[in-house]
């Protein structure tokens, strides 16, 4: 090894350390809980790979899964739809008051999912919340609905409230995507009379390509890991209509006490959102090659 | 020579500091108040103690317990719902021997013996201290009663009554008969067991062993009958499958619901939610006999904890007589101890004062499957609520999957 190299692993050396830490250690121990039975007492009894047909074999985990996915894609696409708008109003060139609108629409990124859940409940809510009121002011419901207290509801509120928390961050990163878009190409493509849609498809968004992978990626991550905001709203009900991998996990783990099942759940999660990000990252690669 | 000095001079023991874990250190300023001065007054009466209140959020109270012990980092003192002990006193130490070694006499005479008895002992150890009860009656406004042409000093006695009374009560969308609770959650749970408790029966048996609630055609009319007042009379407010306590507790604060099934802190929620309206409230047992689960806040060591001994002193201060009446009126919650209960200064406030039938109340089930017995519970209420299944098809469902629990 030369003396650079050995200079480059010292310096990264603290980094490694502290996510080997604060990452790779409980990640390992989740693995290992996972191999047995503990409970309450956190008495350990090796199981094998008990806990795991346990969990794969119940009908009720794999409606969980695709709950899940649902709930993550329904809310990524959405939050990649308003956080692609709003980062292309925010990059337009003339935009008054830009870093007014650029504040604004960071806001709902700074506060806690706790907060946000709670005011999305009081929003949501059938006797005295905003939502009904305006609706039906507006002419556009008769009668109030009941957002919380039915199945297809309280997955549409659950996912507005998502959507609402997380398009800031994929505005963001799409935004400083595109603020490294040359101009001239732009410009390029105008004086050929292209139009603008064809300059979006053809210059914006190859240069997104990348961008918009992060983005989407990391917020499905987000979404499928996404717990408070919906235990606030929800606890994943009414009935199993709102529960989710993370709101599963949370009630085998701390109100059932059964945590080896919680952690092979946990695991399966965790190789749930591996594999989907290498599948979306392939699909991505060959997306990037059509265009 | 100044060493020698030093050592002849007996060190003067640095005040051993219990560090106790409430949540209603949360709740307002008055009771984080109120425990600050108990604690100067403890500290006062014992200076070799120091106390630190710790708060905690509610939500989070049987998280960081568990971790804390896990971790090996245990606290001294601890409040919790006398519904978390069925879980969690295996991480608890057992107060007996605590008791004989802090040299305290006559306190677990003082409580009642049998929430001391059906929830607070586990194979013959002691687990907790009963702090305050709570137990649930017909909570209503006089007002709204009033407007409806009834007595509001003559409660409904039966469920053809309530219903009666109900109708009269029921002008929605501005005005429902009754707050349901249909939410998941510890306070919902309650309220649906008294469904089947009022009716007779037992939701499991008390040995454990199986789901009880299909025996006697009875439970299943109570259960119907309760669902029927959300589904087909359409009592509650719309929603009632996802109705929780705050839900609730608000729409009956701003006059929206007229009865609810609650405890005697719930008016003063209520208060907090609509000052003024506490005027308004009273508390009835439920119709019929009155059955209700006595809740309650208990006081507990955690295992493993570093000062067991002296927490035990504290908690022993916290629930003398005097300490309780005093609580009491700061938490607006009924004391758990009888000569407490009996102080003038709880009877001169009839909702501190309420308390159902002695025969109609109810410890719960004192079993570590609780939590997903429960969960079925709720599952069962819900799909009823939801009309995806009849209130029989839900119970006799939800009894399949019980009995599984229960066998397992």
């Amino acid at each position: 090894m030369n003396r650079y190299a050995t200079v480059g692993y010292a310096f990264i050396a603290p980094s490694v350390v502290l996510i080997a830490l604060t990452l790779m250690y409980p990640m390992l121990e989740g693995l290992n809980i996972s191999l047995f039975e503990m409970g309450i007492d956190f008495q350990r009894r090796f199981v094998g790979l008990d806990n795991y047909r346990e969990v794969l074999t119940n009908p009720a985990f794999w409606s969980t899964v695709w709950r899940t996915l649902y709930f993550s894609l329904v809310s990524g696409v959405a939050s990649l739809a308003l956080g692609l708008g709003l980062a292309l109003l925010l990059d337009m060139q003339g935009l008054w008051f830009r870093a007014f609108w650029r504040v604004l629409f960071i806001v709902p990124w700074t506060i806690s999912h706790v907060a946000a859940g709670l005011s999305w409940k009081w929003i949501f809510d059938s006797l005295y919340g905003v939502a009904n009121d305006t609706l039906m002011r507006v002419g556009l419901i008769a009668e109030p609905i009941v957002w919380l207290g039915t199945r297809d509801w309280a997955m549409f509120a659950v996912i507005v409230a998502n959507v609402w928390r997380s398009y800031p961050f994929v505005m963001l990163l799409l935004l400083a995507a595109l603020q490294t878009i040359p101009r001239d190409q732009y410009e390029s493509a105008a004086v050929d009379g292209s139009s603008p849609w064809q300059r979006f498809v053809y210059v914006t968004l190859p240069h997104l390509r990348f961008a918009i992978f992060v983005a989407t990626a990391m917020d499905f991550i987000f979404n499928v890991r996404q717990f408070d905001l919906i235990y606030v709203m929800t606890r994943g009900g009414p009935r199993d209509s709102t529960e989710m991998m993370s709101t599963l996990v949370n009630r085998q783990a701390f109100e059932f006490f059964d945590y080896g099942v919680a952690a092979a759940t946990s695991m399966a999660m965790l190789v749930m959102l591996v594999v989907a990000t290498l599948a979306y990252r392939r699909l991505m690669r060959s997306a990037s090659e059509v265009l | 020579m100044g060493l020698l000095m030093a050592a002849a001079v007996p060190a003067q023991a640095e005040p051993v500091t219990v560090q106790f874990v409430d949540w209603k250190l949360n709740d307002s300023q008055a009771i984080l108040n109120f425990y600050s001065s108990v604690a100067a007054e403890f500290e006062a009466a014992n200076p070799d103690i120091r106390i630190e209140l710790v708060p905690v959020q509610w939500e989070q109270r049987v998280q960081k317990f568990t971790t804390e012990v896990q971790a090996g980092l245990p606290r001294d003192a601890i409040r919790l719902s006398k519904d978390d002990l069925v879980s969690l006193h295996p991480l608890l130490e057992p107060l007996g021997p605590l008791l004989v070694e802090a040299g305290i006499t006559g306190l677990v005479e003082a409580m009642p013996q049998s929430i001391v008895r059906d929830s607070l002992t586990f194979d013959g150890e002691l687990y907790g201290l009963v702090h305050n009860v709570s137990a649930d009656g017909l909570m209503y406004n006089k007002r709204m009663f009033e407007e409806a042409g009834l007595d509001p000093d003559k409660p409904p006695r039966t469920w053809e009554e309530f219903r009666a009374y109900a109708e009269r009560l029921n002008k929605p969308p501005q005005q429902y008969a009754y707050g349901m609770f249909g939410a998941k959650s510890a306070s919902s749970a309650r309220r649906w067991l008294r469904v089947f408790w009022d009716a007779g029966c037992e939701f499991i048996a008390r040995d454990f062993t199986r789901a009880t609630f299909l025996d006697k055609p009875e439970c299943i009319a109570a259960f119907t009958r309760e669902i029927n007042f959300a589904t087909v009379d359409k009592f509650t407010p719309p929603g009632a499958a996802s109705a929780d306590f705050e839900f609730v507790i608000t729409a009956f604060a701003q006059r929206r619901v007229a009865m609810h099934a609650g405890g005697s802190n719930n008016a003063a929620i209520a208060d907090s939610r609509n000052p003024g309206i506490l005027g308004e409230l009273a508390l009835a047992p439920m119709p019929e006999t009155g059955a209700a689960l006595v809740n309650g806040d208990v006081m507990a060591i955690p295992k493993g904890a570093k000062h067991p001994v002296e927490a035990m002193r504290w908690l022993a201060f916290l629930n003398s007589k005097d300490m309780q009446v005093r609580s009491a009126l700061v938490l607006n919650a009924t004391p758990a101890r009888a000569d407490a209960i009996a102080d003038e200064r709880i009877q001169a406030d009839p909702m501190l004062a309420f308390s159902p039938p002695p025969e109609a109340l109810f410890a719960g089930y004192s079993t570590p499957k609780w939590p997903e017995v429960q969960e079925v519970l709720f599952d069962m209420v819900q799909a009823a609520l939801l009309e995806e299944q009849t209130p029989e098809e839900a119970l006799r469902d939800g009894a399949k999957r019980i009995d599984a629990i229960l066998a397992d």
